[in-house]
Parts: C-alpha cells; sequence; structure tokens
C-alpha cells in the first residue's frame, strides 16, 4: 500500500506536468476501480498508447474481475517447446485501473504514467 | 516435446523462409532485399555504431545496423567471422551468419537460439493464457506412429471437469486418426488452435486399458496455474512437501508465497518441487524461490545469479544502460501482481531446508535451471544440496532483450548468469549423475535419472519421479533403470521422424508452417 500511494503521486505529478491543462488529479482521491461493462478494445488500444507499442491482446474480461493488468511476454517457444523469453531481468508490464468517484484513470506502475481514460466507465 | 497449447513455436531453420516476407518495410522503394552489387564499404573488423543505421529500412543498412549491433551486444560476438553485408543476399540470411560457430563439448550447436519475428507478432503482448482446451500434452512421438499424451490438466477448466488426465493418449481429433494419419493440417489446426470458440472433438484412450472416451472441447483463454498439488507427505522419517511448479509467471509469486506459508505449518523436512515442465520466466521470481527453500542461513548476502554481457560491458547493461547489479536471493514480495493481495515488501516465508530435490526434463529450462544453479553456488560450508531427480534440463542458462529494427524483433544472445562460486556453463543442460547418453555433456548433479511416468498423476508418490526421490531420500539410491530410455530420463526414445509427417506448432504464420512440417524431430522429445 505504501507502494501504491508513492505510485499514485508521483503518476498525478506525471499527468499534472504532461497535460499541460490546469486541473490536477488528487491522489487522495484515486481508488483502484473496475470497469462497468467489457471495454477489451478500448483498454488494449490505451495499454498500447502506454507502451508506445502497435498492438496489445488483453482479455475480453479485463478490469472487470480485478482492477490489475500484468503483460506478458508472447506465448512463442523454441524447437524444444520452451519458452524463448525464459529468463527475463525486467518486471512485467503492470497497471491499474483506478477512478476518482468521476473519470477513469489507467496508471502505468513501471513507469508511473497516468493516462486519463475517458474512453472507460469505472466504478 | 511439451507442449502447453498456448504456445507459438518458432525453429531457426524458419527464419529463412521469412525474408521474403520481412524485407518489405519502410521505404517503398521497391526494396527486394538485394543489394543489387552496390559496395558496401565493408572494412573487416570495423564496426560504425549501429545507432548510425538504426531505422534505415533498406537491405544494406539492416544488415550493417545487424552486424554492427551483434558486435556490440552479442554474448560470443568474437566468434562471429565478419562478413561482406553485401555478400549475402537476404537481411534474415545475413542475421543467420551473426553468431558463433563453435561447438559445444557433445559437438552441438553452442548457439541454438538465435531468431527473426515480425515485430507486428512479438508486439502483441498479452494477458492471460492464450487460447488453450485446458490440458497440456507432450508430443512423445510426433511423426507416426504418434504418440500425444495428456501432462496434466488445468483446474477450473471444462477439460478438468470432462475428467480428462494425465497420462490420457490422444488416438484422434475430429475423427482423424492421431497415430497414423498423413493429414499433419488436421492434427495441427487441432492440436495448436489459434482462436477461441474452437470446437474439437478428441478421442481418448484411457491409461493401462484399450477403453477410449470422446470429449469435445472448445478453446479459450484459460489462465494456466503455476503452482498446483501442494501436498505433504508423510514418511518415517518425517514431512516431505510436495509442488507442482510450472511457470515463473507473475501469477505465480502469490501462489508459491501460499504455498510456502501452508508448509511451514506442517513441519517440512524435506521439499520436492516439480519442475518437469517449467521452462522459466522471471529471474527474480527464481531468486525469491531460492530463498524461500534455503532461508536466511544459507542465502544471506550471497549472489543468486550474477547477469553478464560480452566483456565491452564489465559494469553497464548495454540496452538498459543501467548498472549491472547481481541479483541476490530475494526475501521480500515483489508484487509481479499489483493487486495480489499481498503488499510488496512482504517478508517470504521459508523453509530454511538443507536441501532439495528438483524433478527435472528437458522442458525444465532457463529461470529454472538459475535455480539449480544458483542454490549449487551456496558455498559447501553451509552444507546445502541439490538432488536432481529426472531428466536432463534443457541447458539455457543465456538470455537477451528483444530487439526492433524495420519491422522485424531480432533475438540474439546477449546474457548469461553465474552463481555465487561462478559457475555458469551449462549449456548442455544439469543432469543427474548417473544419467548415461553419450551425445550430449550435461553438468552431473547429484540424483537420479528417470523417465517421465505417465501411469501416475504428478504429486502421486507412485509417480516415478516423485518416488525417486522419496526412496533416495531413504537410501541415498537410485531405482534401476527399467530401459535405457529412463537412463536417459526420458519416456520415449523417438525414432527417427518420417519427412513431412511430423506434427508441431504451426501457430506463426504460413511461411513458418510450411517448413515447420519438415523440420526434423528434435533427438529428444521429451
Amino acid at each position: 500500500m505504501r507502494k501504491f500511494l508513492l505510485h499514485s503521486l508521483l503518476a498525478a505529478l506525471t499527468l499534472a506536468t504532461s497535460s499541460g491543462c490546469n486541473s490536477t488529479v488528487n491522489q487522495d482521491e484515486l481508488r483502484p476501480a473496475l470497469l462497468t461493462e467489457p471495454s477489451q478494445q478500448e483498454v488494449a488500444t490505451l495499454v498500447a498508447q502506454a507502451l508506445n507499442t502497435q498492438g496489445v491482446k488483453v482479455r475480453e474480461d479485463v478490469f472487470m474481475q480485478k482492477s490489475s493488468l500484468v503483460l506478458e511476454s508472447p506465448p512463442f517457444t523454441d524447437a524444444q517447446g520452451n519458452p524463448l523469453m525464459g529468463k527475463q531481468l525486467e518486471m512485467p508490464q503492470r497497471f491499474m485501473l483506478l477512478t476518482d468517484g468521476q473519470l477513469c484513470y489507467l496508471q502505468h506502475l513501471n513507469s508511473e504514467q497516468l493516462l486519463p481514460a475517458p474512453t472507460l466507465s469505472c466504478r | 516435446m511439451d507442449f502447453i497449447m498456448t504456445t507459438q513455436l518458432i525453429k531457426p531453420l524458419l527464419i529463412s523462409a521469412l525474408s521474403a516476407s520481412l524485407l518489405a518495410c519502410g521505404g517503398g522503394s521497391g526494396n527486394d532485399g538485394s543489394d543489387g552489387g552496390t559496395s558496401s564499404g565493408w572494412t573487416p573488423g570495423v564496426f560504425a555504431s549501429s545507432s548510425q543505421f538504426k531505422g534505415q529500412c533498406n537491405a544494406l543498412d539492416e544488415k550493417n545496423w545487424l552486424r554492427s549491433w551483434s558486435n556490440e551486444t552479442y554474448l560470443w560476438y568474437d566468434e562471429i567471422t565478419d562478413r561482406d553485408p553485401a555478400s549475402i543476399v537476404g537481411v534474415i540470411d545475413y542475421f543467420h551468419t551473426l553468431k558463433t560457430e563453435e561447438k559445444t563439448a557433445s559437438g552441438a550447436e553452442k548457439d541454438k537460439y538465435h531468431y527473426a519475428i515480425p515485430t507486428d507478432e512479438w508486439q502483441q503482448q498479452q494477458s492471460g493464457a492464450g487460447i488453450n482446451y485446458g490440458f497440456n500434452f507432450k508430443l512423445l512421438r510426433s511423426a507416426p506412429p504418434r504418440e500425444v499424451v495428456v501432462s496434466y490438466t488445468e483446474p477450473g477448466t471444462p477439460a478438468s471437469a470432462a475428467g480428462v488426465r494425465r497420462g490420457w493418449e490422444i488416438v484422434a481429433v475430429n475423427g482423424v486418426d492421431m497415430i497414423n494419419s498423413n493429414d499433419v493440417d488436421a492434427l495441427n489446426n487441432a492440436l495448436f488452435p489459434s482462436s477461441k470458440g474452437v470446437q474439437t472433438d478428441f478421442t481418448f484412450k484411457l491409461i493401462g486399458s484399450n477403453e477410449e472416451r470422446n470429449i469435445t472441447l472448445t478453446t479459450s483463454d484459460f489462465v494456466r496455474d503455476p503452482v498446483m498439488n501442494v501436498s505433504t507427505i508423510a514418511t518415517n522419517t518425517g514431512n516431505v512437501g510436495y509442488l507442482q511448479f510450472n511457470s515463473h509467471n507473475d501469477p505465480a509469486e502469490r501462489q508459491l508465497y501460499d504455498a510456502f506459508n501452508q508448509m511451514l505449518g506442517s513441519n517440512i523436512s524435506d521439499l520436492v518441487i516439480d519442475m518437469r515442465y517449467n521452462g522459466g520466466g522471471y529471474l527474480a521470481m527464481a531468486a525469491q524461490l531460492g530463498y524461500m527453500v534455503a532461508g536466511a542461513y544459507n542465502t544471506d548476502g550471497l549472489v543468486f545469479e550474477k547477469t553478464i554481457f560480452n566483456d565491452k560491458h564489465p559494469t553497464i547493461n548495454p540496452v538498459t544502460g543501467q548498472e549491472i547489479k547481481p541479483y541476490l536471493f530475494i526475501d521480500e514480495y515483489l508484487g509481479f501482481e499489483p493487486d495480489s493481495g499481498v503488499s510488496e515488501g512482504t517478508k517470504l516465508p521459508s523453509l530454511n531446508l538443507e536441501r532439495v530435490f528438483i524433478l527435472s526434463s528437458s522442458n525444465t529450462c532457463s529461470a529454472s535451471e538459475a535455480l539449480i544453479n544458483g542454490l549449487r553456488g551456496i558455498p559447501l560450508a553451509r552444507g546445502f544440496e541439490v538432488v536432481l531427480i529426472g531428466g536432463k534440463t534443457c541447458g539455457k542458462p543465456y538470455g537477451f532483450y528483444p530487439t526492433d529494427n524495420c519491422d522485424t524483433t531480432f533475438f540474439t544472445i546477449q546474457f548469461t548468469g553465474e552463481n555465487h562460486a561462478g559457475e555458469g556453463e551449462y549449456g548442455e543442460g544439469f543432469a543427474p549423475e548417473n544419467f548415461t547418453d553419450p551425445e550430449f555433456s550435461p553438468v552431473p548433479v547429484t540424483g537420479c535419472a528417470v523417465a517421465d511416468d505417465f501411469t501416475h498423476q504428478l504429486g502421486d508418490k507412485s509417480e516415478a519421479m516423485l518416488a525417486a526421490a522419496l526412496s533416495y531420500r531413504a537410501t541415498g539410491l537410485c531405482p534401476t533403470p527399467s530401459t535405457a530410455a529412463g537412463l536417459k530420463g526420458y519416456a520415449v526414445q523417438s525414432s527417427a521422424s518420417e519427412m513431412g509427417l511430423s506434427i508441431g506448432d504451426n501457430r506463426v504464420q504460413t511461411q513458418m508452417q510450411n517448413n515447420r512440417v519438415l523440420t526434423p524431430l528434435p533427438k529428444e522429445l521429451n
């Protein structure tokens, strides 16, 4: 929880800096959220934006049962059937869905980036 | 060869087949991948910075980038024969030459892990397990007479609800004979589905009988459980803990945390970790597991694994630019899953054992081998022992950072690892000390060679590997193998494949599929 609060604080600062708008997110009001309806494609688009990548696959029920999302390497295997990425030095890409009671936010925990998610509906 | 039904198989031989499609990147200049006989400006042994060629999507610059990038980051850069980029037409063909040609002690290729994948395929990072039927299987023989056996089912799936069991043989799919049919495409399409909702009629032959059962299963993105069958086995000399550990993936951290807490309350005197199907994952999780097994006394202040790049980069990771710091044994929760219910920094439980039994096969790979190596690096004075029961491990101490250029993602070996004792040369794997196979030269480890036993469920104390661990624990003796294959730790000794009739995972793309069925079987299939 200590790290979560730190993440939220940093994320709020990041958002305030990067968005260039007058409003800031009050980190005290951010809490883990769930989606009110399945939004697989919208989440995938936001995640791809956060990672600056071409495409991301997420489950149909992403953020419906839990507020976190963890991305792993694609399940490619070698000739012996063993994972290509069997020895990974870095932590996986991790996200949290947050809300301040009004808007949804997608937080990329690895980078502390906080993205507004106006296309999503949270509870 | 073990296949989880979510995997996508890549083989080095397939790379060439990709050349034509991969070359069509960027420029729109009608580039056909040929240098057209122009001078490359190549000077042997002189390398410009790879950054000079990065993102320059014409064939010559792409090859120049590969040449410089390999010289900068390939672990064995000084074993690459420097060739004129203009002398080889295809970009991927040229990449294929940018690796060592050295052999291991047994005569095998030193570098078996050199890949290129279309970036749009690779960047499809995903959550969840991918597409599967809810059970896993092994191709004991992929060419006729084929033998495909269920290795284990995933709990909570329709497959487990339907009673599909380890050891059941798949004898037909959608009415096509699995054992002898020439219809490879039908078999591959059924075994390695690419989308959800694929309905397949399986005919299984049950264990130890000729009874068959027809079960229709539908694909979905079922979650794979990395930790299973956590149990305690009572013996005359104390309780033995057992757990099946299938993957160092993100859900595993919480499940390992719970498993070790459970065993802490069971007065465990020894532990068997079944990693025969664990192909690796996060190295940090292996360092956590090492601590949970061996405890603070055995691991405090010790290096679990020191990451080593080539000698141009002794202190700074050439990919991340960060200082290279060794992984110590890790005694706290890291939070691979952010809301797992356990806070980051929580102290991990530990059994504080003096030894561990690890069940192994050729699918025990990478981070799983790092666990074996890390624990073997504990100084002798502390008296910790690793006992290996099963088959030879895969032999992959190496790793890479996938690197994109011009719509292709390249994988070249960039790092390896050493334990606290400075040991890390296990490119032919670890094997129990009585393992016998002149074709391999693995690092011998105390223990017993035992074949995978599909006639018993995992965690059953009659299952051959677990039974051997319990027997060895009681007597210090290994069971007498009933077959030569058993002494190699193989379930079945494969015969030569019939070219064109081998089945295998072919979900990557068409060009690869064509090569896949023509690729000779690996020598070791399990």
